[in-house]
């Protein structure tokens, strides 16, 4: 057992942290934060781009796909250092975490090759096209049909709550192409190029007030055979598969906690009670909750270092990761709401209380989304139950 | 970066398995209950066969030097078997003591006792020192394991300016140990009073204490019984996952309601973070003692919360059976009971936390 860095990446995360302090001056870092438009996008595409140019993205993958085969735990290095600096981990999030690791599991090499080289260097932004107004934590019951005919295929429905589909090059699109069969059995998924016709986006406002998600309508949507990912009425695999990975990467959340944590104690140790001239820091109620949420801060951490020790290299995280992402997310939701309380102790009469407060509400507002998307954390104590535990279903 | 136990860890914890399921069986435990012994001397001659009584031990005193992350893998077992021995207070915090603070006479004397297990010891004061007018001490505490059943007592006092341990057998004049008895029937407890006495009159470990290694005790203290309370909580979380599988109402599985398996579901998400701060803060006191004591008031605190907590639900998940003597679920709940207010208060620990917040960060 060993909790620190060996030598080695002792020395990777120094040369992390070193280049984020060249690289990630505050202006880039409000500009990759902005999260709205596409001059946003094109921010985050430089950024991954230069990540990758500086060996600090997708270094576990391999060289033929822009990686560099180095252990994963430089990813996991690399996540920290990030989360630490403030600097975005989640546009590019699901084709670097969630497409990109299914795509090695079960695509073709043509697709590998294709798809895995403009996913690590920013080229396409891919966006995951599951769930439907009618199927949502039941997956499996999605209607949307995709037919084959004269050697294409032929898809119409709809999708909803696609995260950046409005900006996105491709979407996976997991679609039913034998009504015959039982549910599970009778889906496909493909890749499909946004700028397909008969696609329409419509982005739809969320409660914090953004537009990060969209439905996404297809009407006689042609694809050639060959973007089938995976096999034909295999497409539940392909589901499972990319929710693992996407379980582990929210997981990496638990590092957004520990910084997160950071923030909570600054806020406490500026934020005056009222118009008195007491810290709320200095309370012992709040240090206490502080000190409860610090200690699950410092679990989450802990907990990503030694799951990341029991996934076998280069393996599909098992149902470990449900119990990351239900620890992480549920976590991200209670420091937000201790956030939004004590910066509401302000004296709100002036204000620069005001500002503070408003900003944290838009950041309570968001973490409640986590909880939610990637499978409720209900479905995750399903998850638990039923694939760590072996409860009866 | 490798937060996985080696394989020589691995062994220590599937042998110490393997002896708790011969000699600390679930039975043995009641029967412990309902005897008289102050602890098991079966077990514990096992665990001195086995030589994990020495493994905090130098070797050149018969032991086998290894750390506190070995030494907690054999409470984890210990405290989920239910066991009553005095391990942690005799082989991780009198060993400590004595190799720190004894003479070369005095190691000489007692180490190679400890890890032939032919000597038992409780530590007392490890919070509380006794103190007294100058040159006196007395002091009281409770609950303290196996007082009346060790070979010698190691009592911290105070002396003016200077800490020291003195050293006492449990029917020596100056003390009065009275049986304490609590719900949990699986160790024997009793408060013990020390009254006025004169400290130069008393053997003594040769070197005064100095506050860095109360610091480090207290951190052993508390990171070994988390271990102890992680080995209760992993037993819980087992038994109900059997109980809720094999419990059939309503035509099927209790477990296949969402009321309970969520509950379920939640106990293992509490359980992995027990599991990660207990054995990080074993791994702190051997690597980073400069971080131990926060490390280890987090595990503790974790344990405190978790193990009460899986315990609590264990009886409801079992129903009128949980209620039951019968059904060892109480046991679980009772020891926990104990096991949060043994070495501390109450609470001690999160109050750790809460007063070095920005170390947590
Ligand atoms: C911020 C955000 C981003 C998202 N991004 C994407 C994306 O990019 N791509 C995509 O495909 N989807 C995305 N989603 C959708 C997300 O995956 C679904 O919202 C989620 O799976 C839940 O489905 P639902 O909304 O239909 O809720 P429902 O399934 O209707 O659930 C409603 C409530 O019922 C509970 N419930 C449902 N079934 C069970 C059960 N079996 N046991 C216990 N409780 C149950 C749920 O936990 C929830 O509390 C996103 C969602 C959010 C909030």
């Amino acid at each position: 057992m060993d909790l620190d860095d060996s030598p080695q990446e002792a020395g990777f995360r120094r040369n992390v942290r070193a280049w984020l302090r060249d690289h990630l001056t505050e202006e880039r870092r409000l500009q990759l934060n902005a999260r709205e438009g596409r001059a946003w996008i094109d921010f985050i595409r430089h950024w991954q781009r230069d990540l990758l140019a500086a060996g600090l993205s997708v270094r576990s993958w391999p060289r033929a796909y822009g990686g560099q085969g180095a252990p994963a735990t430089e990813d996991l290095i690399v996540f920290e250092e990030l989360a630490q600096a403030d600097a975005p981990l989640d546009a590019f999030r699901v084709g670097i975490r969630i497409i990109g690791p299914m795509l090695m599991k079960l695509a073709r090499d043509d697709q590998k090759a294709a798809f895995l080289p403009r996913i690590a260097d920013g080229s396409d932004l891919w966006s995951q096209g599951f769930s439907e107004p009618g199927a949502g934590s039941d997956l499996a019951a999605l209607s949307t049909r995709a037919v084959h005919r004269a050697g294409k295929y032929v898809i119409n429905g709809q999708k909803t709550w696609n995260t950046l589909g409005h900006l996105a090059d491709f979407c996976l699109v997991l679609a039913r192409t034998n009504p015959e069969v039982p549910k599970h059995k009778g889906l496909t998924a493909f890749a499909v190029p946004m700028s397909s016709p008969g696609i329409t986006v419509r982005p739809l406002q969320q409660m914090n007030g953004r537009r990060d998600f969209n439905e996404i309508f297809f009407d006689d949507v042609e694809l050639p055979e060959n973007a089938v990912v995976g096999i034909v009425d295999g497409g539940w695999k392909v589901a499972v598969t990319m929710l693992d990975f996407e379980h582990r990467g929210l997981a990496v959340l638990g590092f957004g906690c520990r910084r997160l944590y950071g923030r909570l104690l600054e806020l406490a140790r500026t934020t005056r009670i009222g118009s008195s001239n007491r810290a709320a820091l200095g309370e012992l109620d709040i240090r206490r909750r502080l000190a409860a949420l610090g200690g699950q801060a410092r679990i989450a951490v802990l907990n990503n270092h030694r799951f990341l020790a029991m996934i076998p290299e280069g393996g599909v995280p098992g149902p470990e990761a449900a119990i990351q992402k239900l620890h992480s997310t549920e976590l991200n939701k209670a420091m937000h709401a201790l956030a939004l309380e004590i910066a509401s102790l302000a004296d709100l009469a002036d204000s620069e209380a005001r500002e503070r407060l408003s900003a944290w509400e838009e950041d309570y507002l968001t973490s409640f989304g986590m909880t939610i998307a990637g499978g409720t954390s209900q479905i995750q104590r399903n998850i638990i139950a039923e694939r760590a535990l072996g409860l009866p279903r | 970066m490798r937060f996985a136990f080696s394989e020589e860890q691995e062994l220590i914890r599937k042998s110490a398995g393997e002896l708790a399921s011969r000699l600390a069986r679930i039975s043995d435990c009641r029967d412990f209950a309902a005897g008289k012994e102050p602890f098991s001397a079966a077990l514990w001659q096992g665990l001195a066969e086995t030589g994990f009584t020495g493994a905090l031990i130098p070797e050149s005193h018969g032991g086998s030097a290894l750390g506190m992350v070995e030494a907690g893998n054999v409470l984890e077992v210990l405290g989920g078997s239910l066991s009553s021995v005095p391990y942690l207070g005799t082989c991780v915090l009198a060993a400590e003591i004595i190799e720190e603070l004894g003479s070369d006479a005095q190691r000489d004397e007692w180490l190679p006792g400890i890890a032939s297990g032919g000597l038992t010891v409780s530590v007392l004061g490890l919070l509380q020192p006794a103190t007294g007018a100058t040159g006196s001490a007395r002091g009281r505490w409770a609950p303290v394991l196996c007082a009346a059943g060790v070979d010698i007592l190691l009592v911290r006092v105070e002396d003016g300016a200077n800490q020291w341990f003195i050293v006492l057998p449990p029917d020596s004049a100056h003390l009065v140990v009275e049986p304490m008895v609590t719900m949990d029937r699986s160790r024997r407890f009793a408060a013990v009073r020390l009254n006025d006495c004169l400290i130069a009159k008393i053997q003594r470990l040769a070197a005064p204490l100095q506050p860095a290694l109360v610091s480090r005790l207290q951190a052993m203290a508390a990171a070994g019984a988390a271990a102890e309370m992680l080995g209760v909580a992993t037993r819980v979380l087992d038994m109900a996952c059997a109980y809720a599988t094999e419990r059939q109402q309503f035509g099927r599985p209790i477990a296949t309601f969402q009321a309970i398996k969520h509950m379920i579901a939640d106990q293992a998400v509490a359980l992995e973070g027990l599991r990660s701060a207990v054995w990080a803060a074993l791994w702190t006191i051997d690597h980073k003692p400069a971080q131990a004591v926060v490390a280890a008031a987090l595990a503790k605190a974790t344990a405190d919360e978790v193990a009460t907590r899986l315990a609590v639900e264990s009886i409801q998940i079992h129903g009128g059976m949980g209620f039951t003597a019968e059904v060892d679920a109480h046991l679980y709940l009772k020891r926990a009971q104990l096991d949060r207010i043994l070495w501390a208060p109450a609470h001690f620990h999160q109050e750790i936390l809460a007063r070095y917040l920005e170390d947590l960060a």
